[in-house]
Order: structure tokens, then sequence, then C-alpha cells
């Protein structure tokens, strides 16, 4: 399959691993006063943190291990290990985590399904109890031939995405409108996806040397919309 | 977990108010007995079809959970199942083994139906309130679902519906396949169902269950010819 094909596969929305029901905390924004007006900046506040760590993210785990020779076994199982306990430690906020898995085993369905044979792909379904979906995204854009910067890219977008579609629902906003803001945003996302993919090579080996943002208004956004009644999307 | 030891997964599709979550609780009290059962809820906006199935007290409340769909209940059961699958299997992981899980879909309309991947089985549920027309308008869901409930005969007269126009029309419909007209809150028509039910459990167990797929809504072709599963998300604009 043509890296190219597989780009548009994992950024297309209907290729269908559960993003639809995230909205990556608009809806609890939203309910705590955030206007159509600040939606653009809502996202580009998420790529610069969240979205840009997740990239980081996806990018380590896309890199092929099997490049370093004689590393192989190990490294199959342990930095993939290492990368779920890396990302924990970034994701103190449970729903969060929850949402993460959620997403994650969604991708694995899909990943498993386009590729049956990826080794790598195999053992992380087999071996992680949680599957974040920034690893899980690296493992299926390593699988269909994409490099560390193409993961972050796509990552990133999907991020930014995610939270657009959502926005949709939640306001009252012409998609032509979030379309707009999101190819506005390239030049953010192009940056980013370029920082985050240096990001994980400087890291090959260290993943605690992983990007690290704190993002405290997002995670008690994440947990008063975990506990609240009447909500559309699960995070 | 092999398809001889999981759940049967019963979708329950059917239009806003029809009765999908009070058929449910009386299956669930007709069957809770011998069977142990499950139940996943689609709820657009609330949890109320769970918290409704938790008050009816049929079933223990572990073994009823919500999932959210984003606005998206159609989505949700066809076109993307991932968050409903992953319901199903985590209940069946924490409270397993299960003989059948009843997934219920958000009310939504005429077009919906389940994906092979969620449901072995399916029930649409329609009623006379709603008019006597529906069953001539036909939908994947009227015409080809393995069992269609037409609830609330009783208030057949009270609305000007005739339960026979709908049956017949249904029947048109079907191609020989199932209706039932009941009364959930009077005279019954529950029993039939649940035998229905423990048919389709029976066959299931036995490896042999043969399931209807209502299939999409509006089958469309690639121009390649090749068939294309997600005749949704092409026109996306449309409420769900």
């Amino acid at each position: 399959m043509s890296a190219s094909v597989v780009s548009l596969l994992l950024a297309d929305a209907r290729t269908p691993s559960g993003g639809y029901a995230h909205s990556g905390s608009l809806e609890p924004a939203v309910a705590a006063g955030l206007r159509t007006a600040e939606v653009r900046a809502f996202i580009s506040a998420r790529l610069a943190s969240v979205a840009y760590v997740d990239a980081a993210f996806a990018a380590a785990a896309c890199s092929d291990p099997r490049e370093v020779a004689g590393l192989w076994d190990q490294r199959l199982h342990g930095d993939l290990a290492a990368l779920d306990a890396e990302l924990a430690a970034r994701t103190p906020c449970e729903p969060q985590r929850l949402a993460l898995r959620a997403l994650g085993r969604g991708l694995l369905r899909i990943g498993r399904r386009l590729w049956p044979a990826d080794e790598r792909l195999a053992a992380y379904a087999g071996a992680s109890a949680w599957t974040p979906r920034p690893v899980a995204f690296g493992l299926l854009a390593s699988a269909g031939g994409l490099t560390p910067a193409e993961a972050a890219r796509l990552s990133l977008y999907e991020d930014a995405a995610g939270v657009a579609a959502a926005a949709v629902k939640l306001l009252p906003l012409d998609a032509a409108e979030t379309t707009a803001w999101l190819a506005s945003l390239a030049g953010e996302i192009e940056a980013l996806a370029v920082a985050a993919a240096e990001a994980a090579a400087r890291a090959a080996g260290s993943p605690a040397d992983l990007p690290a943002t704190a993002t405290p208004a997002l995670d008690l956004l994440a947990l008063t919309h975990h506990e609240s009644e009447g909500k559309l999307f699960v995070s | 977990m092999s398809a001889e030891r999981r759940a049967l997964r019963i979708g329950v599709a059917g239009p806003v108010g029809t009765g999908k979550s009070s058929l449910i609780a009386a299956l669930c009290a007709t069957l809770g007995a011998e069977l142990r059962l499950g139940v996943v809820t689609n709820d657009i906006y609330t949890t109320e079809d769970a918290e409704f199935l938790r008050a009816q007290g049929v079933l223990a409340p572990e073994r009823i959970v919500a999932v959210q769909t984003g606005c998206c209940p159609h989505t949700a059961i066809r076109d993307d199942v991932s968050a409903n699958l992953q319901a199903v299997e985590d209940l069946e992981a924490a409270q397993g083994p299960l003989a059948i899980v009843f997934v219920e879909s958000g009310g939504d309309n005429l077009t919906t139906a389940f994906s092979p991947a969620l449901a072995d089985t399916q029930i649409f549920v329609l009623d006379c309130a709603g008019g006597d027309d529906v069953p001539r308008k036909g939908g994947p869901g009227v015409a080809r679902s393995d069992l269609l409930v037409i609830n609330k005969v009783d208030l057949a007269p009270l609305v000007g519906a005739s339960v026979e126009r709908m049956v017949s029309d249904a029947g048109a419909r079907r191609d020989g396949r199932p209706t039932l007209a009941i009364d959930l809150r009077g005279s019954g028509g529950i029993v039939d169902v649940a035998a229905w039910v423990l048919r389709k459990e029976s066959a299931w167990r036995a490896g042999a269950l043969v399931s209807e797929d209502p299939g999409p809504p509006a089958p469309h072709h690639t121009p390649g010819g090749a068939h294309h599963p997600h005749a949704h998300g092409v026109d996306h604009a449309h409420a769900h």
C-alpha cells in the first residue's frame, strides 16, 4: 500500500476508529463558557500542548527499532512499554487515560485488520494493557510505511480536525468555517510536526526525554466532563 | 473470545419513543432468570435509557452500561462501531460469561441498521402511535431486520391507526421475515418476542445462526464497481 494512501486513510474520519465520539474536551469547555469565536484558539492551544506531546509519542512509536541491528527483540517490547509508561506520567487525569485507551483500541482494531502480519502491532496489542492512542497511532503509521514526521503531522491534524468536527455539533457553526480554521492552522501543524519528530529522534533510547507539557485547565475540564450528565461526547 | 463462547449480540433499533428500552426491560424480566444478560445503551444526550433499565430492577446495575456517541447514534451502530464493540467486550470481560448482550441504539430514523460487526441479529421496533403508514415507507430496518416489532397496539384505536394495515404492509416489505404486533403495557406479546430471542440464542450456541443484514441505507457503487461500505459518510451533513 502506498504510504501516501496510508496517510489519507489515517486522516480520514470515515476510517472507523471511534474518534467521532470525542471532542478533545471542547464539550466541557463550551459548557464552561467558551464561545464560538474562541474555538480556533482552543484548537491552536491544544496543538501546542497535548497534541504536540501526542505527536512526539506517535513519532517515537513510528521509529522502527528494526533499524537498530541486534536490539530488535529487546526493543520490540521494551521500547513500547517505556512509551506507555512515559505517556501515563504525562496523563495525570483518569478520564483522559480512558479516552486515550478507547481511541488506541479503535486504532489497533483497524491496524490489525490492515497489517495482520506486522509484528510490532501484534506484540503491542497483546502486551499493552493501556494501548493509548499516540503509541497505537505511531505503530499504525510505521506499519503503513510512514516516517516519524508524517506520523506526527497526522497525529496533530487528527487532534485539530477532531475538535473542529465536534465544534460543529456543539456550537452554531458552519463546517466550512471550521475547515477554513484547519487550513489556516497548516503552518502551526507543520512546524509542530517537524519539532515533534526531532524531539522523538533526540529522545531515542531515553523516552523520559520526550516532550512534556502541563495542561491543568484541560485536565480539570476532562474531570468535570467525566462527572457531568447530559453529555454528547465521551471526552 | 470465540464465537461459541461469547454472548449473542442482539441489536435493538427503531425511532425515538417506540419502546426499545421497555422491550429490553420486558425481555430481561422474562428471560433474566434463565439466561445471564447484559445491556449496552446508546442514548443521544443522556444516560436516561440506562437509568430507566437500572430503575426497572430487571438486571444488576453493573450489567447495564451506557455509551456516548458524540451526536452520531447512527454512526455508532453502523459506520464505526468501535465504541459499542469495546463496551460489549468490556461488559463481557467484567460480567461474563453472558448469554446475550442487547445493544440498544439511540432512537434514530428509518434508515438505522446495525453493522454485522456489532450485532449478530437485530430487532427493529415501531409503534402504532408513530403513524400506521411507517411500515409502508420501508427502509432497511422495516424491510430486512430479523424481527420487526410493532408496539403499542393498544393505542391504535385512540390514534386512528390500523394494526392490520401495519402488519400487512410490513408483510409485503419483509419477504417472509417475522413481524410481531405487541402491547408491552397490557395484554402482552412479550412472550412471543422472548420465544424468538430464545430460538436465536439456541441457534447461536449451535453455530447455526443465520442473520439478515439490513445493509447501508442507500447502497451505492464506486467507479471501480466495488461496493463501498461507507454510504453514511458521504452525506454527513444530515441531522442524526
